[in-house]
């Protein structure tokens, strides 16, 4: 594990993880949140390799971290077995108190197994909505990429213009349009760009500037995936 | 007035209408393109990207579309203004025109409701799910008798 993001309201639990990991896991940057609704400002998850979370929150539990981030590695920790959780495809469900050894395992089998991100390829971007469209089709697949990307870098030229001239109807009318970019590469940013939709108003200017900072510098990674994507599509 | 539908006229309502599909997002197009392909739909497609096309391509048209299926969010004239111009045309609104929107602001769905749509659909996150809920639309769209 190199960079891990656990979510835990229990401040005891938090402790036992930290020794945990500062025992077993030297060289593994933790990030610890105490909620949903902190784990929402966190300004980019792409960079956790794996999202431990609690399944009951004060303010939510496990399945606002999947709704919030869809189709990534995700291990549940929980007090009592959960059966609805423990058959989902999407995570690998342990229970408390962790035992590092039943965390690394956890940890191997989301990884190795690609549950939660279909695409592990690729840090940012992920194509099972793409695949489930093309099915099996790669020049289709390669055409959809390619007008993705010319349109993810329309749609933040298009925001960033709106930001600059205080063109508040504008940033909500480009904002909408990025989480219909969001949700088919599967950047896992819908939930922001549905925020500055719903907040662009003068006083939110600076707030939304950071929303538009992330997308731009999250996108620039993505679209060189997507440039990997459609060589890779292309050598097939 | 016709109560129920058989086998026969519901094929035959089906092919000869064609649907428009007002969409300015080229991947969404392309999307419902290949949703309607895997599903077998055999109407017509006519396809643009703002209301001021959708109300010249209902000018210009000799056979009206069975179907409208309408985004909200489009530059120019968007989808509720364009449904505004069209229910006022004694012709054309009685074109049942579905909504297709990511949109989940609830004043959208209000006014849209309030403009006489027959449907309001989100487009869910998997594309399975927007599969079966275009599966849906066929299926509903089949069965229903239309105005004309």
């Amino acid at each position: 594990m190199k960079n891990v993001l656990y979510i835990e309201d229990d401040i005891v639990d938090q402790m036992a993880f930290k020794r945990m990991m500062k025992e077993h896991s030297k060289e593994c940057a933790c990030t610890i949140v105490s909620s949903i609704s902190e784990f929402k400002k966190l300004p980019d998850l792409h960079i956790f390799d794996v999202i431990i979370t609690d399944y009951y929150l004060g303010d939510g539990g496990a399945e606002d971290v999947m709704k919030a981030f869809p189709n990534r590695k995700i291990i549940v920790v929980s007090g009592s077995i959960n059966e609805r959780l423990g058959n989902t495809d999407y995570l690998r469900y342990i229970s408390k108190p962790i035992d590092y050894a039943l965390l690394i395992q956890g940890y191997q089998w989301v990884m190795q197994n690609n549950v939660g991100n279909k695409n592990s390829k690729y840090q940012y971007l992920d194509l099972t909505y793409l695949n489930q469209l093309g099915h099996g089709d790669n020049e289709f697949m390669k055409e959809m990429l390619q007008i993705a990307k010319e349109e993810l870098i329309q749609n933040l030229a298009d925001l960033n213009k709106s930001w600059q001239i205080d063109d508040y109807s504008g940033i909500r009318f480009h904002s909408h349009r990025f989480k219909s970019r969001s949700r088919i590469l599967g950047l896992g940013l819908e939930e922001k760009a549905n925020w500055v939709e719903f907040n662009a108003n003068n006083s939110q200017k600076e707030a939304i500037r950071n929303n538009i900072d992330l997308f731009q510098n999250i996108c620039e990674k993505v679209l060189v995936e997507i440039d990997e994507a459609i060589q890779s599509f292309s050598n097939i | 007035m016709h109560y129920f539908v058989n086998e026969h006229n519901l094929n035959q309502m089906d092919k000869t209408k064609s649907i428009l599909l007002l969409e300015d997002d080229t991947v969404d197009v392309m999307t419902i393109k290949r949703a309607m392909k895997q599903l077998n739909f055999e109407n017509p497609l006519h396809v643009v990207s703002n209301g001021e096309e959708g109300l010249e391509f209902l000018k210009l048209t000799k056979d009206l579309p069975g179907l409208i299926i309408l985004d909200i969010n489009m530059p120019k004239m968007n989808g509720l203004e364009f449904l505004d111009h069209m229910k006022q045309n004694e012709q054309w609104r009685i074109i049942p025109v579905v909504v297709l929107t990511t949109s989940l602001d609830q004043h959208d769905k209000w006014s849209s409701f309030q403009l006489g749509i027959a449907g309001y659909m989100v487009k869910p996150v998997d594309y399975e799910r927007f599969r079966d809920m275009m599966d849906t639309l066929k299926k509903y769209w089949g069965f229903s008798e239309s105005a004309d």
